[in-house]
């Protein structure tokens, strides 16, 4: 088991192998699929995004809303299929992490070897269980996105799994 | 004629779906305890571990299985000795998506409904998909399914030529689970309708789905094993990372076709299976 702080730096990255578990505490950024397509608008317009993503990881999440006394609902992994499109210019923005489930294209393989970033994955539907990990959530921009605004999360050992790691070696193709 | 009123099945709709959000029925439960104790790849052990941990945070703190509390849908079988009293809503559907918009919100479910292609959210997770069939009897039968839509965009359509076999098919099934891989949310169930028109041989499919895990089968009961036994050489196992359990059960539902054609549908559904049927 290997322990990571976020952000990360590249240095930590590189000794991430695919097939390793991970714990990540620290801060991370909850968005998904809406909000990706406004990070790539914004990038093409070179304009500012709503968090710096240098030395970042973004979580691919849309929670559930917090019952009262909860910090946050359930907060499981979506498909990472679905970001691929416009993960390359987040990479190149100096995103350095991304936690989802399921395979990513050839090109966001690529771009994750050219910026020495890593692809974790984490438990498909395991809701509940994560959400143990979470210990503070906000909304920090697209609020009007509802389940797909930009989250900021503090999280204390959070478990994933390198799926793809800097040298573009692959957990799901062995 | 026996009176049915539009509360009576808006309660039983709304506490089906919190039962299925919450909580998998036993058959589906009693599948994933199975296979984690016999997965011996050890990631695709780890997998179903933390699923089985998941099932039991899920219940204790009352935290959806999923975060994808997903689309619902309503297969209503309505006796033709029953009758439903309108009173507050003018059709099937008001009422369905009465009870989603009750429970959606009661039960902190995510809303996660937009129009299209505006992509607008409809705040409440209305409305269900609702399909109705009028059958013998005077009870009002329905079956929930809650669809998560990492395995929904999986789903797959072949119209195959009239001349192809069972073993085409078959190949067409295990393929859709092998292009599917991880994204689904394995071990996964199966669901594939054979048969009708296009559209029909879909909602076989899903209809399929509603009787996995159940121990009576039909005529299929060797076309399915070997479908399973198919996917579940594949190796991609709980979560994608690998092992010997992909898919826990297949069922196929079939309806005749034309001499002209062979429509296949297949529908996948990730490990939690949230479905509820009910009685009224």
């Amino acid at each position: 088991m290997k322990k990571i702080i976020a952000p990360v730096d590249s240095k930590i990255i590189e000794e991430l192998k695919a097939g390793d578990f991970v714990e990540i505490s620290g801060i991370i950024y909850g968005a998904r699929d809406a909000a990706h397509r406004r990070f790539a608008e914004i990038l093409k317009k070179k304009e500012k995004l709503p968090f710096d993503p240098e030395g970042n990881i973004i979580y691919y999440v849309g929670p559930t809303p917090a019952p009262p006394g909860h910090i946050i609902g359930s907060c499981g992994p979506t498909t990472s299929t679905r970001m691929d499109k416009f993960t390359p210019v987040l990479l190149e923005a100096g995103l350095k992490g991304m936690i989802g489930k399921g395979i990513r294209s050839s090109k966001v393989k690529q771009a994750i070897v050219k910026y020495g970033a890593v692809y974790f994955v984490t438990y498909g539907g395991c809701g509940a269980y994560l959400s143990q990990f979470i210990k503070s959530c906000k909304v920090v921009a697209f609020f009007e996105l509802g389940p797909e605004a930009v989250y900021q999360m503090a999280v204390e050992d959070f478990p994933v799994i390198v799926g793809i790691d800097s040298s573009g070696r692959d957990i799901y193709i062995s | 004629m026996r009176n049915i009123t539009e509360k009576n099945i808006i309660d039983r709709v709304y506490s089906a779906i919190e039962k299925a959000s919450f909580s998998l029925e036993p058959d589906i439960m009693g599948l994933l305890k199975n296979a984690a104790q016999k997965e011996t790849n050890p990631y695709g052990k780890k997998v179903l571990q933390v699923i089985i941990e998941n099932i039991n945070i899920a219940q204790q703190k009352k935290l959806p299985l999923c975060q994808d509390t997903g689309m619902v849908l309503v297969f209503f079988e309505i006796g033709s000795e029953a009758s439903i009293q309108f009173k507050n809503f003018r059709s099937l559907q008001d009422i369905a998506d009465q009870a989603v918009r009750t429970s959606y919100k009661d039960f902190y479910l995510r809303k996660s409904i937009v129009s299209v292609p505006e992509r607008k959210n409809t705040q409440d997770n209305s409305p269900a998909v609702v399909w109705c069939e009028i059958v013998p009897g005077s009870n009002l039968k329905f079956s929930l399914l809650i669809k998560g839509f990492g395995s929904e965009n999986t789903t797959q359509l072949k119209m195959f030529e009239p001349t192809a076999g069972p073993e085409k098919i078959k190949k067409f099934v295990i393929d859709c689970v092998k292009k599917a891989g991880p994204n689904p949310c394995p071990p996964v169930f199966v669901g594939i309708g054979m048969g009708g028109t296009a559209d029909k041989a879909v909602y076989l499919s899903k209809k399929a789905l509603l009787d996995v895990g159940k121990s009576e089968r039909d005529r299929y009961r060797e076309f399915e094993n070997e479908i399973i036994e198919g996917i579940n050489k594949l190796g991609i196992g709980p979560g994608g990372l690998g092992g010997n359990f992909t898919c826990l059960d297949a069922r196929v539902k079939s309806f005749p076709t034309h001499i002209a054609g062979f429509p296949v549908a297949v529908s996948i559904s990730c490990w939690a299976h949230r479905m509820h049927q009910d009685t009224i």
